[in-house]
Formats: structure tokens, C-alpha cells, sequence
């Protein structure tokens, strides 16, 4: 757990059907399209994980699993843990490590080291072995923890292709950099300037030449007239 | 509901591994809702000195607590996360310039820290004499044959040399001159 992981803070998000076990003071905007300012004692209402955690340790609210982490998801968790969609279930893993301790739930975390288990198994051929098909439909259906491991499967082995077929000298373009090119002389002035400051100078050295290039040639054609006058 | 726009904060930046724009009215939004979220905290506490342990005070105060905190979390780690794009992006980029593109898709302060890190960045490179953002792996020639795939006409190389780069030219050039422009896109390395 991070403080500052964008995806510890999504998956705290989990929605957890609350029961408030005594009437709360001033909460009616946690209940939707409800129009009392106060909650009543039983009243049930879905709360997120971060919020439910800390009211069920104080005992103000009693919190139920979850439906994904219900008898029904599992069992078809465990009948095929290699066709359930997780689209819908981003941060499955990670809430549930997180729902088995609070819920002190240990077969919980048993069955989510085993589904992973094996699902890991075909994410990482799959991983190494699917180059040049699509695969935003496959990866679309993985966890983030999957998904991570799968990206960086993915990239490997593009990477070992390049080594292999010895591309990996070869210096790309890199993506990252959005570069102006609204006319061509910003443009090349831009990449001299990027490169660095000692090229600034010969530029303009290189630049003053080039002006003086022009009146030197006139100064040429004006002796030339001048001699041909003489003659 | 609570922590409503500051999630969105979240979940924008989740979306993409670029640097999207900067939610300002979001960021707000959450800083109003911690301040509003504050004052009626302070007013339960005040005004229900024995009684504020009891369940009845004590589900609100404990809910209002949480969401101030949550809030400030989601707006810190939005913060963080684009803090560590826009460092990324001065790495990759191997120089201190902003464009404007990218530019508007930051605040004011990020602005001042991205120049403020380059400075950094350049001070130190100068100091131990290496262009640490160059070369991450050891090149295996100093030269290297590259393609123009985009017209600059004359240029002037870090080493003083002056090429004219004309399109679908290829030319014979110094590594550490040309690795830039190809990183831009202007040139292609041919293998």
C-alpha cells in the first residue's frame, strides 16, 4: 500500500453494501435520492472500501462481501479461472488481499493465490507468443496486475527479436517527443538550439558569412565594371 | 456525493501514460468540498462537547474526516503522478525546451518546476561533464549512416560541422551529432 498509487486508490474504491447499525447525524447525502438530512439505523446504503473500513472498525456499520468475492463469482472462478472476464473487476486481486484481512477471510486469499496461479501461466505465454495479433480484446480482460505483467512480457520479447535480428543498435524515434514543426526554419532552429549551446555560436558565426557572402560578390561585379570601364 | 471530482482527477490520469491537460476546476472542486467538508466538522465537534463520542456524532464526524483525507490523497497523487510524467518527459526528450503543445497542458507551477529541473539537470551534466540523458547504453559506433525523412536544409552540428540535410538524403554523421534529430523524428538511422 502506497500513499500515492494511482492504483491503490482505485481499487479502494470498491463498493461494499453497508447496513449503519445506529442512526447517523447529517449523512443523508451518502444515500441516493434520499431527502432526509439524517440516516436511520438500518438503513443500507453502498459505501466505498477506504470509507467503510473506517466506520466498521469503529463498529458504526456493519459491511458485507462484496458480490464478485460471493459463493456464486467464486465457484465459477474456480470451475475455469482462465474464462472469467475481469473488465469489469480492474483491481480484483488487490482488493481482495486487501477484503480477506478485513474480513479475516483466509480462504480468500487461497483462492485468489490460486486463480492467479493459474491464470498467470497462459497471460505469460501469451505474453511472449502473441505478436501480430490484437491484442487489446485479450488484454482488455486481465486484471492490472495481469495486464502489467503482460506488458512487460510483451516488451521483452520485442526487445529479444531486435537483439536477435540485431536491431538493437538501431536509435528510434522517440514517440514521446512532440515536436513543433509549424515552419521549416523554426524547425531547424529549434533542433540546433536543443542540440546545444556551443552550435548557437558557430551558427551565428556561420550565419554572418553567409550575409556577407552576397555583398561581397557586388563589391566583385562593381571592380569588374570599374576595370571594364577603364580598359 | 463525496470525493466525486476528486476521483475523476484519478481516474483521468489513469486513462492515459501521457500528460493530460490540467484539471483545474476539479482540483477545486475537491479544495472547496475539504474546506466546506472542515467547517462543519469543527461546528459538530463545537457544539456537541459530551455527546461528540456518541455513535450518532460520531458516524458523521468520522465520515467527514475521512473524505478531507481522502480528498487530499486523490489531489497529492494526481499531482505526484504528473510531476513524474513531466520528469520523465525532460529524460526522454534529452532537452530543456517545452512545446507548446505540451506547454498548455500544464499549470503555471509546472511550468516553473520543469524549467526549474532542467536547470538542475544542466547544472549537474556540466558539473560532471556528461550528457546523462544521452547514449543509456553504450554505443557500439561512433558513427552512424542516417536518412533525412523530413527537409532541413542547412544545420549546424554539435561539433561545428555544417550539413546540408536535404530530404531523402543519407549521409555518414557522428553519433552523438545526430542522435537528437533522429530522436525528433527528422532523421531515420539506417542499419
Amino acid at each position: 500500500m502506497s500513499y500515492l498509487n494511482i492504483d491503490d486508490i482505485l481499487a479502494e474504491e470498491q463498493k461494499l453494501s453497508c447496513k449503519f447499525l445506529y442512526n447517523a447525524y447529517n449523512l443523508g447525502q451518502l444515500e441516493e435520492g434520499s431527502a432526509d438530512t439524517d440516516i436511520e439505523k438500518g438503513t443500507k446504503i453502498d459505501l466505498p472500501y477506504w470509507l467503510a473500513y473506517v466506520l466498521a472498525k469503529k463498529g458504526l456499520v456493519s459491511a458485507e462481501m462484496p458480490t464478485p468475492y460471493q459463493q456464486d463469482f467464486k465457484d465459477k472462478l474456480i470451475a475455469d479461472p482462465n474464462v472469467i472476464s475481469m473488465r469489469s473487476h480492474q483491481y480484483y486481486d488487490k482488493i481482495g488481499t486487501m477484503l480477506s484481512s478485513f474480513f479475516s477471510d483466509r480462504s480468500l486469499n487461497l483462492l485468489l493465490f490460486r486463480v492467479f496461479r493459474d491464470r498467470f501461466l497462459k497471460i505469460y505465454n501469451q505474453s511472449l507468443n502473441l505478436r501480430e495479433t490484437d491484442i487489446t480484446k485479450i488484454v482488455g480482460n486481465m486484471t492490472r496486475l495481469e495486464r502489467n505483467i503482460f506488458e512487460n512480457g510483451y516488451r521483452s520479447s520485442i526487445d529479444y527479436d531486435k537483439w536477435r535480428n540485431r536491431k538493437g543498435e538501431k536509435i528510434e524515434r522517440n514517440p514521446n517527443i512532440i515536436f513543433p514543426v509549424a515552419s521549416r526554419s523554426s524547425s531547424v532552429n529549434n533542433s540546433i538550439n536543443s542540440n546545444n549551446i556551443n552550435s548557437s555560436s558557430t551558427q551565428s558565426s556561420s550565419s554572418s558569412t553567409q550575409s556577407s557572402q552576397p555583398k561581397k560578390d557586388t563589391v566583385l561585379k562593381k571592380r569588374k565594371r570599374i576595370f571594364d570601364d577603364e580598359s | 456525493m463525496f470525493t466525486k471530482s476528486a476521483i475523476e482527477l484519478v481516474k483521468e490520469i489513469r486513462q492515459t501514460d501521457s500528460i493530460p491537460h490540467y484539471n483545474d476546476t476539479n482540483i477545486k472542486l475537491a479544495i472547496n468540498e475539504i474546506n466546506v467538508l472542515y467547517e462543519e466538522l469543527l461546528q459538530v465537534l463545537m457544539a456537541n462537547g459530551n455527546e461528540k463520542s456518541q455513535p450518532y456524532y460520531l458516524s458523521n464526524s468520522m465520515t467527514y474526516f475521512s473524505v478531507i483525507y481522502r480528498d487530499k490523497r486523490c489531489v497529492l497523487a494526481y499531482l505526484n503522478e504528473r510531476l513524474k510524467r513531466i520528469k520523465e518527459y525532460r529524460w526522454s526528450s534529452g532537452n530543456g525546451l517545452l512545446p507548446d503543445q505540451l506547454k498548455e497542458k500544464l499549470s503555471q507551477d509546472e511550468i516553473q518546476f520543469f524549467s526549474d529541473y532542467d536547470k538542475n539537470l544542466t547544472d549537474y551534466n556540466i558539473k560532471v561533464g556528461l550528457d546523462l540523458t544521452v547514449d543509456p547504453q553504450p554505443p557500439k559506433d561512433l558513427y552512424v549512416e542516417v536518412r533525412v525523412i523530413k527537409e532541413l536544409g542547412q544545420v549546424v552540428l554539435n561539433s561545428g560541422a555544417t550539413v546540408t540535410l536535404n530530404l531523402n538524403t543519407t549521409h555518414f554523421l557522428k553519433r552523438s551529432d545526430v542522435s537528437n534529430l533522429i530522436s525528433q523524428g527528422s532523421l531515420e538511422h539506417i542499419v
